[in-house]
């Protein structure tokens, strides 16, 4: 949106704006084909025939983080793998989010004690959106984390001024 | 003898066997028989998606209806209670030690004539449990020697803030009304009136769970 | 090699063959071939009663199984320990011995290091065929520090044995018979001795647990790291233990030191644990703003000290500045605070002695030191052929001492102890005398005389002297020992060649010390049988780092290594008066309680409240901050790395157990950090730099490395003497006022002593001493009560020049007539407020 991006204040026509942008914005959440471990096992089973991510507008994953909204880190997050990852991320076009699955890439999980090659949290190098814990996550969690982003992505504020944070 | 492991390989011999693509000039030499075989392919092959339009779906409609658990399925924990309402755990602090990704404190006090929690003479003043940590592979619950916590049947716990994810005692306690579902014939050596409250006297701690709207 | 050795027999155990010395017992043999025979009544140290029958063993040609702790070895004896009859016993006697344990192990504290676990899973039945209703006994209160459960007792009796043989006080009891018998106190009385805390180790089951670590952790969480005890010159070697999740110490565990504590601690240094995680701390620096102390930044106050103390050095002069450091840090810190002030303030007016008022004369300590005593008090006692001890009550001031005193004791060697009251060590020494409290220097004269008559030695002219000017005369009788009596002790020095001296803190502190400690040495002379060597003589200062704090230089008129200085600064009673009559600007205290150590307290409260600039840097809340105008947070002792030089000279080192509090620095950041504003090149380094330093300043500490204190190998060197006066030239005048007779008003001499469940120091901010403290009392002759009227627990107010407090009476023979005795330190019963050390007498009324 560019020049006009939370410039107005509240009134019928913006806010009416941002609920349809909203609303395209989050029934189109394209991930990035990107799976790291065991969770992206459970990511593909997300998205085959019998939970079908696609019924969410998610379906359609992109090979090219150019052409995506969602990264889900789906699964264990090496040090090596961290930066890689953080490419990616700055790869992907505004606005998009993050969604961090399964233990090991919201907090480094079972690796969190004495794993020196695991990154404690994903959180740590891109802004996480949504945890969606598990170990893995089953299928229909991720769907339920999917869901929980798209309200997230419901309240995002476009046109509207930007609220100021309560003290 | 190192020149021999670095020659290039020979170049591979073309794929073998039958061959898939038909070119258009194949498909135009082809004879009739040839060409109804593989009309009849088609059909087959487009009866089965026919078929499948009179079944049920495959897709599982996940947000409005959801799965039964398997039975020992491990979703998030539960603290568990004795029937008179204390709590099974003793804060022996075995499922702390157990875990591997370490997603367990808890800190045990003592109890006291006044303020009896558990059976025994400890309990956890304090169990947290951080669900981002945790993997679910329920070694806590095979390691609990009171079976006080188990892996319950909730897994849904997709949050935005990472701080909803540490599980206080609040949280994990199994309500007042349940009875105690693991108990097989295991009876407390000291079961003593003077040790075990009136379901009327319970401390505060439970009160104030119970007045917790659901 | 075998001619001097003990006889030695060779057998086979499980078809190895081992040789030990004849008498061993078998399961000790067994243990050199690394076989351990499980056991739980069996203890190296304690007698043998072989009551658990778990340690069964099969020998050859015995028709039964023998306890193998029992059995010595012979020679060609063939041995199994795991046959299968073995294993059978174990596994049967492991089923007896959990018939009526309670199967309590998630609440238990000793689950995870308990014997009972181990060995019931290596040699248990996996099942109890016991179904009836199991033995319980009603739960004991044995004290604030042990709780006894008897259910899970199983009568091993290794603490009843510890207690009666080590510990010296048969406090603990196996009462009944049969299934009924159980562990008792002493007519159920709580625990009182000391080392009651070492039984818990000692208890192979959860049936003697520790009421200060209950439930607080389990031991598979506990981190250890290796320190040495902050609460006596001892200093134990000790494990601080604390949750590795949190900055909690919950533990402290004695580690072996053969040279120091062997296995045991007191009670006060294993439960005072509680000081370290203490919420009463000091936490942010604060500065005195318009009359009140607020908190501020390290930078802003060092930024003020420097500033101030820049302001009034520049103008006065370093002698202008002053400061008293308490003999408890490091040999880091210590070393660096009186480096601070002769290097950047050049003043010389810096004291560690903050108990007692230093005499005009060269310190006690170090006269003593010139002497070339060895002053190793373990490494003496466990070679002399005799003890004596010279002013002191071991029991309340080094317990540990007092449990080697009491080992030698019991090992036949004879004790003779000379105090001005009854001691717990009484009991096992072989002679016991007693003067009156005040008189240790004509009572020591005296003593020399004779003994030295008796020996037919002849002392120098000085000396004898000396000894005339001191011995009383006509007030023999007042001295309150009898003519017969020291001739009597003279008789038994005469006799004891080999002896060794150990002299306490009431002879060698005060205006007498030096006098005193220059006669016990003389006596030492005498008795030692090496003629020319060092004097079989030892001093024992009470606190942890006072030997190390005299190297370190904290001392007026002496620099590290006890290098003389020429123009002596002020020291401790001189600075009080500095600020008094304003010639000291600046005073700074650093981990100094002054108000509560010092004797005179109304003169240190006058001095703290008149300076213009007072600097107090503590990890606690003492009562001198008030005063401050500018208090600093220092860490505590289990928070800081560092050295500290115990009574036998062995420079130990302590880890810090856990992370600083935030906002507090250790003693050797926070000096660093002040001596980095003056830009004299100081910078934040680590102490083992400090100690390389202190190692080149020493000339007594040269060979002492970081690492090997770190293993307690160090040990300092004997002083050179050349850098001390010989000559005693104390004027014997300056001591009379001591033995004058009491003033009319105030009848009573008030005689202080230690006691070690007091309030001093550190122990008041332990939670767990605190509860097992006793209240201060006042201790009277009957005789004395009876002429005014005073009976056993009555309040009385004890009144002196300065000030009063009031205490319950106790009447005994202990004290002395015409002695009020109060003893330990109270924040609240300031026992120094009530008269100056040079007039102790005092008025007790109703």
């Amino acid at each position: 949106m560019g020049y006009l991006e939370g410039k107005f204040e509240e009134n019928v026509i913006i806010t009416s704006v941002d609920a349809v942008f909203n609303w395209a914005r989050l029934s189109s959440v394209w991930p990035m084909t990107f799976g790291l471990a065991c969770c992206a096992i459970e990511m593909m089973h997300a998205s085959a025939c019998r939970f079908d991510i696609d019924r969410f507008g998610a379906g359609v994953f992109r090979p090219s983080p150019r052409q995506s909204d969602l990264m889900i880190v789906a699964g264990t997050v090496t040090y090596k793998m961290a930066k890689r990852l953080r490419l990616l991320y700055d790869q992907m076009p505004e606005p998009r989010w993050v969604l961090a699955m399964g233990s090991c890439a919201i907090g480094g999980g079972p690796y969190y004690e004495f794993g020196y090659h695991v990154v404690k949290g994903v959180d740590l190098y891109v802004p996480v959106d949504i945890y969606v814990p598990g170990c893995p996550p089953r299928p229909e969690a991720l769907l339920a984390g999917l869901m929980e982003l798209q309200q997230k992505i419901r309240q995002d504020r476009i046109l509207r001024k930007q609220k100021t944070p309560a003290a | 003898m190192h020149e021999a492991v670095f020659k290039p390989l020979p170049k591979q011999a073309g794929r073998q066997g039958v061959k898939v693509h038909l070119t258009a000039r194949q498909i135009k030499t082809m004879g009739w028989t040839k060409s109804l075989q593989i009309s009849w392919a088609i059909v087959k092959g487009m009866f089965m998606t026919w078929r499948h339009l009179f079944r049920r779906p495959t897709t599982f409609n996940y947000p409005n209806r959801k799965r039964a658990q398997a039975p020992r399925f491990r979703g998030i924990h539960r603290l568990q209670r004795h029937d008179d309402g204390l709590e099974r755990c003793v804060g022996c602090g075995l499922c702390a030690v157990v875990c591997p990704s370490d997603a367990i404190y808890l800190e045990a006090r003592e109890n006291t004539p006044e303020r009896r929690v558990s059976h025994g003479e400890r309990y956890a003043s304090l169990y947290q449990i951080d669900m981002l940590r945790c993997i679910f592979c329920g070694f806590c619950e095979e390691a609990c020697p009171e079976d006080a916590i188990i892996l319950g049947a909730d897994w849904e716990a997709a949050s935005v803030d990472r701080r909803d994810f540490v599980y206080a005692k609040s949280r994990l306690l199994a309500p007042l009304e349940q009875k105690d579902r693991f108990r097989r014939g295991m009876t407390w050596p000291d079961e003593s009136p003077e040790t075990t409250p009136a379901s009327t006297d319970l401390p505060e701690y439970y009160q104030k769970l119970q007045n917790k709207p659901a | 090699m075998s001619q001097t050795g003990p006889e030695m027999v060779t057998l086979t155990i499980d078809g190895r063959q081992v040789t030990v010395p004849k008498g061993t017992p078998i399961i000790d043999a067994a243990l050199q071939l690394g076989i351990d025979i499980p056991h739980y009544c069996y203890d190296k140290d304690l007698s043998v009663v072989a009551s658990c029958r778990l340690c069964l063993v099969e020998i050859e040609k015995v028709p039964k199984l023998q306890p193998s702790c029992s059995t010595p070895a012979a020679e060609g004896q063939v041995v199994y320990t795991r046959s299968d009859k073995v294993l059978d016993a174990r596994r049967m006697q492991m089923e007896f011995l959990l018939v009526q344990h309670p199967l309590d192990c998630p609440v238990c504290d000793q689950g995870g290091e308990c014997k009972l676990q181990d060995y019931s899973r290596e040699h248990g039945a996996e099942d109890t065929r016991f179904h009836y209703r199991r033995r319980t006994f009603p739960k004991p209160d044995i004290g604030p520090f042990i709780d006894l459960e008897r259910n899970r007792c199983i009568l091993c009796s290794r603490c009843v044995r510890f207690m009666d043989e080590i510990a010296g006080n048969a406090e603990l009891v196996v009462v009944n018979r049969g299934w009924k018998s159980h562990i008792t106190t002493f007519q159920d009385q709580p625990l009182k001795n000391e080392f009651a805390g070492n039984t818990i180790d000692l208890c192979p089951v959860g049936a003697l647990t520790s009421k200060v670590t209950r439930f607080r952790t389990r031991v598979w969480e506990l981190k250890s790291k290796p320190s040495i005890c902050s609460l006596c010159s001892v200093g134990c070697s000790i494990d601080l233990q604390h949750r590795n999740r949190t900055r909690e110490i919950l533990r402290v565990l004695p580690r072996l030191s053969e040279k120091v504590n062997y296995r045991w601690i007191c009670d006060i240094g294993r439960f005072g644990f509680d000081q370290f995680n203490s919420d009463n701390r000091l936490k942010k620096p604060a500065i005195r703003i318009n009359g009140d102390l607020q908190e501020t930044s390290w930078a802003n106050a060092l930024g003020e000290i420097a500033k101030k103390l820049k302001v009034i050095v520049g103008a006065r002069g370093g002698a202008a500045a002053g400061g008293i450091i308490g003999p408890r840090p490091s040999n880091e810190t210590l070393f660096l605070f009186q480096q601070f002030f002769r290097e950047i303030l050049k003043s010389n007016n810096v004291d560690h002695r903050t108990e007692f008022i230093p005499g005009q004369q060269d310190d006690g300590f170090l006269t003593s030191i010139a002497l070339r005593a060895v002053n190793q008090p373990f490494e003496e006692i466990r070679k002399a052929s005799a003890v004596i001890l010279l002013g002191t009550d071991l029991p309340n001031e080094l317990p540990i001492l007092h449990l080697q005193v009491r080992e030698r004791a019991s090992a036949g060697i004879p004790v003779y102890l000379a105090h001005h009251r009854p001691t717990r060590l009484d009991s096992v020494c072989s002679g016991v005398w007693g003067y009156r409290p005040g008189f240790e220097t004509p009572f020591l004269a005296d003593l020399l005389k004779k003994t030295a008559q008796k020996m037919e030695s002849l002392l120098s002219q000085e000396m004898e002297e000396t000894i005339s000017s001191f011995l009383p005369g006509a007030e023999n009788e007042a001295a309150g020992v009898s003519e017969q009596q020291v001739n009597e002790l003279a008789n038994i020095l005469q006799q004891s060649n080999g002896a060794t001296l150990l002299v306490g803190e009431s002879m060698f502190t005060g205006k007498a010390g030096p006098v005193n400690v220059r006669l016990a040495a003389e006596l030492a002379h005498l008795l030692s049988s090496d003629v020319g060597g060092p004097p079989p003589l030892s001093l024992l200062p009470l606190h942890n780092n006072s030997r190390g704090a005299a190297d370190m230089g904290c001392y007026p008129h002496r620099g590290p290594g006890f290098e003389p200085i020429e123009k002596p600064g002020r020291n401790t009673a001189q600075m009080l008066e500095g600020c008094i009559d304003g010639s000291l600007q600046a005073l700074i205290l650093f981990n100094a309680d002054l108000l509560n150590e010092y004797p005179d307290r109304d003169l240190a409260r006058r001095a703290l409240e008149k300076v213009p600039f007072l600097v107090v840097a503590d990890a606690y809340p003492f009562s001198t901050i008030p005063y401050a105008d500018i208090a600093l947070p220092l860490s505590t002792h289990a928070e800081e790395d560092g050295t500290y030089t115990n009574v036998d000279g062995r420079i130990q080192r302590a880890l810090a157990a856990v992370a600083q509090l935030e906002g507090a620095l250790t003693g050797v950041q926070a000096i660093l950090a002040l001596g980095e504003r003056w830009g004299a090149g100081w910078r934040q380094v680590n102490p083992s730099r400090i100690f390389e330093m202190i190692a080149r300043a020493v000339p007594h500490y040269k060979d002492a490395s970081w690492t090997d204190a770190g293993k307690g190998r160090c040990v300092a060197k004997p002083v050179n003497i050349s850098l001390f006066q010989t000559s005693l030239s104390l004027a014997a005048s300056s001591l009379a006022s001591s033995y004058k007779p009491p003033l009319p008003d105030y009848p009573f001499r008030l005689v202080r002593g230690r006691f070690l469940f007091d309030d001093s120091g550190e122990k008041r901010f332990a939670p767990s001493l605190v509860s097992r403290r006793e209240e201060c009392w006042a201790e009277m002759h009957p005789g004395d009560a009876k002429k005014i009227g005073v009976h056993e627990g009555v309040m009385v107010s004890l009144e002196g020049v300065l000030g009063s407090i009031r205490l319950p009476a106790r009447i005994s023979n202990a004290a002395a007539p015409g002695c009020v005795t109060v003893l330990g330190r109270y924040d609240d019963k300031p026992v120094n407020g009530l008269t100056a050390e040079d007039q102790p007498w005092i008025k007790v009324q109703l």
